[in-house]
């Protein structure tokens, strides 16, 4: 697997540690930002690979957050990670551009087989 | 699993006490064979598969012979046979009991006639308590006045009885207390056709060690990092909780969790203390408002 810049937005300090630990063995180089205002911010310096994203956030949410790094670059890869998985949720986070959705809690397994499925 | 249940019966009924009842489910946990290891041992399942089950047990409230089923790793009548060689190998509850001393056999037996009435179990349909935990609930605390919205909040409790065991490896007990726990709160409003919040509120010894438990990290202090595991936990709690209301047709969203140390919930809010080994979660519930 090629080196990948990734974004983790997410305002949950555990889940960014934990997702970024297990990137950085994947040596992965890992921005981290806390709400989708932020990510956006970062996304748009960094201009990473993949971006895993939150749905529930403060300021601005995850789809909202979303749609702003498609409007802005429409080949972003955005991996929706959300403990909210109705099929709603999934619907309209693809509806709005994102190329997967996994469920919280994920486990180290899905985390390698999405970023396998999107290094191309 | 029934053993909870009908513990939880006891404790109610008084005639078990708190701790007798948690050193009663302490000694049957020991003594329980987990049905991933049965499978494993019997051939049937690889070290992976389970360890996937376990995984999905986290994000789905379904029991581990539904995911395996799912999954096409075993049949139903595979599940079957190992939850007869489990009810097998474990430890009664009865029998602990007695072997403690806290009841008779024939005082056991008298309340276990009593029980069975009470729930409208059959002999050989104790499995199905499983999916009627909301009775037991029921039996504990009470949200008549809730009217048609009781039954969420039967679900909700039911949803974090299911779940605590999952990720912390306890077996939680409604209790009566009336001693309101003193610490922080963590909140989170869900909103759609209907706002529910829930909440928990505990101290910060409790807060330490299921944080501790729950992100795996080593943690000495309450920090931000410990706070935000207790609100993560009460987020995918939710999460399911707004899976499971979206396949009955309700959609709820969830809004960013809070934290706040040494605040009144409101008088609206239901409270349940939920006692675990090492302290008291006082859950909140709150219907149409927030728990502040």
């Amino acid at each position: 697997m090629k080196k990948m810049d990734i974004l983790i937005c997410d305002d949950s300090m555990l889940v960014r540690k934990k997702l970024k630990d297990l990137l950085e063995k994947l040596e992965c180089q890992v921005w981290e930002a806390r709400n989708g205002e932020a990510g956006f911010e970062i996304y748009q310096q960094v201009n990473p690979h993949i971006v895993f994203m939150d749905i529930v956030m403060p300021k601005i949410g995850g789809l909202e957050a979303l749609k702003m790094i498609k409007d802005y670059d429409p080949k972003a890869k955005v991996i929706m990670l959300s403990s909210t998985g109705t099929a709603t949720k999934l619907t309209e986070a693809i509806k709005c551009g994102a190329v997967d959705f996994i469920q919280k809690p994920y486990d180290d397994e899905q985390i390698r087989c999405v970023l396998a499925k999107f290094s191309g | 699993m029934y053993n909870q249940y009908f513990g939880q019966y006891l404790l109610n009924k008084e005639l078990l006490s708190a701790e007798q009842l948690r050193d009663i489910l302490n000694r049957e946990r020991l003594t329980r064979p987990r049905l991933g290891l049965l499978a494993i041992d019997a051939g049937l399942l690889t070290v992976a598969q389970v360890e996937k089950i376990h995984s999905l047990q986290h994000a789905m409230d379904k029991k581990f012979g539904e995911i395996a089923v799912e999954k096409n790793f075993l049949t139903i009548k595979q599940v079957e046979d190992l939850l007869i060689t489990q009810r097998g190998r474990r430890l009664k509850l009865s029998q602990a009991i007695v072997d403690a001393g806290y009841l008779s056999l024939s005082r056991l037996e008298a309340v276990w006639e009593q029980y069975k009435a009470e729930t409208n179990l059959a002999d050989g349909k104790i499995d199905t308590l499983y999916g009627n935990l909301d009775n037991i609930v029921r039996a504990v605390v009470d949200f008549s006045s809730a009217g048609t919205k009781a039954k969420l909040l039967y679900e909700y409790i039911a949803l974090m009885l299911r779940i605590i065991p999952r990720f912390f490896d306890e077996e939680p007990i409604l209790t009566l207390s009336n001693e309101k726990v003193q610490g922080t709160l963590i909140s989170q409003t869900m909103t759609g056709v209907i706002s529910i919040s829930t909440g928990v509120i505990m101290n910060d010894e409790l807060l330490l060690e299921m944080a501790k438990r729950y992100s795996g990290e080593e943690l000495i202090e309450v920090n931000e990092l410990a706070l935000d595991s207790i609100a993560e936990f009460l987020n995918e709690t939710n999460g399911i909780f707004t899976v499971n209301m979206s396949e009955s047709g309700f959609e709820l969203n969830l809004e960013p969790q809070e934290v706040q140390g040494d605040v009144l919930p409101s008088p609206r809010a239901y409270r349940i203390p939920i006692e675990i080994s090492c302290g008291t979660i006082d859950l909140f519930i709150c219907i149409g408002d927030k728990i502040i």
